[in-house]
């Protein structure tokens, strides 16, 4: 797509924009401010590295900080993975013999596109760094891994999103054991396998592929939080025939989501456990009757959106779409409120006075009483100086 | 058993055919073309097919829930040169795609396109 060869300066400093009071990379990143100027004056430095995201060791600073939500807490997920085999090789054969000059503003970032939609979450951020690199290998997070082949995603997964496995045997194309037949044959055969064994078609089986790696990487884009790793040896179970650039990709993501909010502007049905009312419709939907009576016979309570599509063996997105179709309607509701994903941050471990200092048998005061805790953290602070 | 391409490659040989692709409403992208998109883009022409295709699968009114049928089988919009045809794809799981012909209005015949480009959708996904 973007081939480092066109797009990397050749002269040491292009012109800035007209707008320099903040430069672009900072405007284009969610990573906040004061994190990123020391990453950018690395640049220069680090100049083969695919970016600023791999080559940060670990932020010790920030992760002994529990405290309530503040900027630095956003800024803890850039905190990525040492530098990889890849990009110590590509450092060592291609920077060259003098160390580039410093620049003394942040880098101009010449190699990411800037465009009207900015990465908005690091993941989407370190995705476009690595494909405008062409690199090759995945990026892995806590919620989910995206493939890149020469910068263009080839696959994407995730734990809770639909594989091309589940779509083709929920589907009854093909059976659960014909599936783990082709599974011993690893990585990159499977779809030899299927096409050769006759059991789907070509068409069909790209279908597939586009499907899962739409699901996945749905979820993958969103990570804001955890360590990022890029494995540049992994290999995808499946690859896109048609590869998709990153643009591309965040591209049809976000009309994916809008076409949620259109249905039904709240993601709180998107991983509760789903009931359904068994009230009479408030309107009329446009799911058809089948996939509606399915869907509602299956939610019973416990059941989650993206379960309840491995159950049914159709896509997370198409279930999703259905399921706020259905709640718009009244027909669907979240028994309970979802389990909140990011709980509030634990109170401030307590140092607990030692224990040699307190007297044995059961305690005197009563640690729940605010001011006796006040009482006693104070007590431990002062005994820690 | 053909693949996306060799069904597009088809495509272009019914009778007037200007371009065709296959577009995945959930998202707009183009998964395939060949030929020409409107004014020389598929990309364009795919997002705008994605409205249209979107309009007839998200309203109770066209997509028909209650016949227990997938929601639409096709979307013919005539206009002044061209005849377009949205042919959705019967897929057995949530590929939620379709096929969009450009025919040159002069040299078609739109009832005969319709047939054929239906039984292409058929078999893209059927063995």
């Amino acid at each position: 797509m973007w081939s480092a060869d066109t797009l990397a300066p050749t002269t040491p400093a292009p012109p800035l924009p007209p707008v320099p009071s903040v430069p672009p990379l900072l405007v284009a990143s969610p990573v906040s401010v004061h994190r990123l100027v020391p990453a950018a004056g690395q640049f220069g430095a680090a100049a083969a590295v695919p970016g600023p995201y791999l080559t940060n060791g670990p932020v010790t600073g920030e992760s002994v900080l529990p405290g309530p939500a503040t900027t630095s807490v956003t800024t803890t997920p850039v905190t990525a993975a040492p530098v990889t085999a890849e990009s110590v090789t590509a450092e060592s054969v291609s920077a060259p013999p003098a160390p580039r000059p410093r620049r003394a503003h942040a880098a101009p970032l010449p190699r990411r596109r800037r465009s009207s939609c900015a990465p908005a979450t690091t993941f989407e951020a370190a995705l476009t760094d690595l494909a405008a690199d062409g690199s090759t290998g995945a990026l892995h997070g806590p919620g989910g891994a995206v493939h890149l082949a020469g910068g263009l995603v080839v696959h994407a997964e995730a734990p809770g999103a639909a594989t091309v496995g589940h779509l083709l045997t929920g589907a009854g194309r093909i059976t659960v054991r014909q599936w783990e037949d082709g599974l011993p044959l690893g990585a990159g055969r499977l779809a030899e396998h299927l096409l050769g064994s006759g059991l789907v078609g070509a068409g069909e089986l790209e279908l597939a592929r586009l499907a899962a790696t739409l699901d996945g990487a749905q979820e993958a884009l969103a990570q804001h939080d955890g360590e990022l790793r890029f494995d540049p040896a992994a290999v995808p179970a499946f690859r896109l025939a048609r590869p998709l650039s990153v643009l591309e990709l965040r591209g049809a993501i976000g009309r994916r989501r809008s076409l949620l909010d259109g249905c039904w502007p709240s993601a709180d049905l998107d991983r509760a456990p789903l009931l359904a009312t068994g009230a009479a419709p408030t309107r009329r939907t446009a799911v058809p009757r089948r996939r509606r009576q399915a869907l509602l016979a299956a939610a019973d309570g416990t059941r989650t959106a993206p379960e309840l599509a491995r159950l049914l063996g159709r896509s997370t997105y198409g279930t999703l779409l259905d399921v706020r179709q259905l709640a718009a309607a009244g027909l669907l509701t979240a028994p309970r409120p979802a389990a909140v994903p990011d709980p509030p941050p634990a109170a401030v471990p307590q140092a607990a006075p030692p224990d040699v200092l307190l007297p044995p048998g059961p305690r005197s005061y009563d640690s729940s009483d605010p001011e006796v805790g006040l009482l006693l953290r104070l007590r431990a602070a002062l005994e820690a100086l | 058993m053909p693949g996306i391409e060799e069904c597009l490659a088809e495509a272009m040989g019914i009778g007037g055919a200007l371009g065709v692709s296959l577009v995945d409403w959930t998202n707009g992208l183009a998964i395939g073309t060949a030929g020409l998109g409107p004014d020389g883009d598929h990309e364009v022409g795919a997002a705008d097919a994605t409205e249209l295709a979107r309009a007839v699968t998200q309203t109770p009114s066209f997509a028909d829930p209650d016949t227990g049928a997938p929601p639409a089988e096709d979307v013919i919009v005539t206009s002044g040169g061209n005849y377009h045809l949205l042919r959705f794809i019967p897929a057995s799981f949530d590929a939620n795609v379709f096929l969009y012909l450009r025919l040159d209005r002069d040299l078609a015949n739109l009832a005969m396109a319709r047939l054929r480009l239906a039984a292409i959708a058929d078999r893209l996904v059927l063995s």
